[in-house]
């Protein structure tokens, strides 16, 4: 019995250390002149138009980096499984590479060896949207390629090659709409990865989203933390579903097994 | 009728290719977009910053960079960064150990299953919103200072700061330790009772099951656990920055000022140097992971 109250303890303790955080922040948040109840400082940032341009700018990037890596990786894993399977390990590994290479320091070999590249990639956002690739390639793919893994690849192609289809559209009606679930998964994750990524655009000069977030903290102390919960408890929500949709994925793939 | 036009369609690019004679490089032909992707984006950055650090101010081979980046105050944020990731990494690593084990111990399979949920989706937080919520718990004026103040205890007038290594480390358990229990508790969950009821049976305690059969089970996850955590700590930096930048010496964040254009002259290759540092050791500690995980891997078989 006391080894479970223990438990229970400790479970309560750690439920309050990621609890009060949050709370504080939104009670801080909601705080006006002499602790009355005020909404002002979510007023306020709802008329900064600076909010709102770094918040579409982020969304762009996010948009746009999801589009790029789903292409990627779902390409590379339908790849590999139909034609290249002894590769697998390979691609396995690859993949894994940028966790080795901390973020700071693909920015300073960015800056210094990316030249070669045309202007309008790396002079515009657009170098941020090929860099969130790189970084959220480890997560995407696995999610992908789990996903993948857990359809019947072979029986599906040969019977919609049988029944006429070129590989477009076995593609496009056959294989996408089965992998619904895991690429939902990895975009959401990618494009919360990208919304919240600030050391790159930070570093490059785009005021994105998380960016702005930090300018205005040294002088709108209130509206910074309004803006922070926001923002935690929207990367919370949009996590939800990753982690839901790719348990589901994960649960279909072990009643299979 | 279908099957032959299946194996016709199936057939006829392989006997093309295997015309030309390229027949054994077309698995890899597939392959050609995520490689040359992460070449461009990825090696070719990687590459120019070791080339970087092992050049001179006259474009020739010179140790100078390296130099220069392990003297003074670069040593002293490498210290600093490596004290603050130790620290992090050995507090996430218990406290996240312990919290898994407590779920286990209460545990019914659906708590294991919402809280691996919970701390998935936790250990992917992080970054300048979750500095800045800390600001409003413990910094100065936060919710829990003041409680704390007044109950007759300021941590302030007590020497704890929330701009510290101190700080931080408390910060960054909001990430690591869930990231943790996510490791730690598959591992538990793969201990099995009749284990302790054979300890029992043999006359064993409870610490005697911990000191002969968990632990020594359980030490190989708890290591891989400890590298990952260290490798995660080591490069985190917008949550740093938001919260220490230019307080608190750290590797990342002194790249962050060579790369924002404070660059005197001859420290040119300073920041490529600084981060050749950073990726070996990260690059050690994967190694060591590497080893970890091929013996843990023997023991679960």
């Amino acid at each position: 019995m006391s080894r479970r109250l223990g438990a229970f303890l400790v479970l309560v303790a750690v439920g309050a250390y990621i609890v009060v955080p949050l709370a504080a922040s939104a009670r801080f948040s909601v705080e006006g002149a002499h602790g009355a109840f005020s909404l002002a400082a979510y007023r306020a940032i709802l008329t900064q138009p600076a909010a709102w341009q770094s918040l579409w700018l982020s969304m762009r990037i996010g948009l746009a980096t999801v589009g790029v890596e789903l292409a990627l990786v779902t390409w590379t894993s339908l790849w590999v499984r139909l034609h290249a399977r002894h590769v697998a390990p390979l691609v396995d590994a690859l993949v894994l590479v940028p966790i080795m290479v901390p973020v700071v320091v693909i920015v300073l070999g960015v800056t210094s060896s990316l030249r070669f590249l045309p202007a309008v990639l790396t002079q515009t956002p657009a170098i941020l949207v090929a860099e969130y690739v790189v970084l959220a390639l480890p997560y995407a793919y696995r999610i992908v390629d789990a996903g993948v893994g857990a359809l019947e690849l072979t029986t599906l192609t040969e019977a919609s090659r049988s029944l006429g289809a070129r590989w477009h559209r076995t593609a496009l009606h056959v294989l996408l709409p089965s992998l619904k679930g895991p690429l939902l998964a990895a975009g959401a994750m990618t494009f919360a990865l990208s919304l919240g990524e600030y050391v790159m655009a930070s570093l490059l000069a785009y005021t994105t989203f998380p960016v702005w977030l930090q300018e205005i903290g040294a002088s709108q102390a209130t509206e910074a933390v309004a803006v922070s919960t926001l923002a935690l408890v929207g990367s919370v929500v949009v996590l939800a579903v990753v982690v839901l949709s790719a348990g589901r994925t994960h649960r279909a793939e072990l009643e299979q097994a | 009728m279908a099957e032959r036009v299946a194996l016709t369609s199936a057939q006829r690019p392989t006997t093309l290719w295997s015309a030309v004679g390229a027949a054994r490089l077309r698995p890899y032909l597939g392959l050609v977009p995520i490689v040359v992707y992460v070449a461009i984006f990825l090696l070719v950055p990687a590459w120019g910053v070791l080339a970087g650090a092992l050049t001179g101010s006259h474009h020739t081979p010179s140790l100078a960079a390296l130099r220069t980046a392990t003297r003074g105050a670069f040593a002293h944020a490498l210290v600093v960064s490596l004290e603050l990731s130790v620290t992090s990494a050995v507090v996430a690593c218990v406290l996240g150990t312990a919290t898994a084990i407590a779920i286990v111990t209460l545990g019914s399979e659906r708590l294991v299953r919402i809280a691996s949920s919970v701390a998935a989706v936790l250990a992917n937080t992080g970054g300048v919103p979750l500095a800045f919520a800390f600001v409003a718990t413990l910094g100065n004026f936060g919710a829990v200072t003041l409680a704390l103040a007044h109950l007759g205890f300021n941590p302030y007038a007590h020497g704890f700061s929330l701009y510290s290594v101190t700080g931080l480390v408390i910060v960054y358990q909001y990430f690591l330790l869930p990231l943790m229990v996510l490791i730690a508790l598959p591992a538990l969950s793969g201990l099995r009772r009749q284990w302790r009821e054979a300890v029992a049976t043999l006359g064993g305690t409870p610490r005697h099951f911990w000191r002969y059969v968990g632990l020594p089970l359980l030490a190989p996850t708890l290591l891989a656990g400890l590298l990952v955590l260290f490798a995660d700590a080591f490069a985190a930096y917008a949550t740093a920055a938001a919260l220490a930048g230019g307080v608190i010496p750290l590797v990342p964040l002194e790249i962050g000022n060579l790369i924002a254009g404070n660059v005197v002259a001859n420290q040119a290759n300073v920041g490529d140097a600084l981060g050749l540092e950073m990726i070996l050791v990260v690059a050690v500690t994967s190694v060591i992971y590497a080893v970890a995980q091929r013996r843990q891997l023997r023991w679960s078989r």
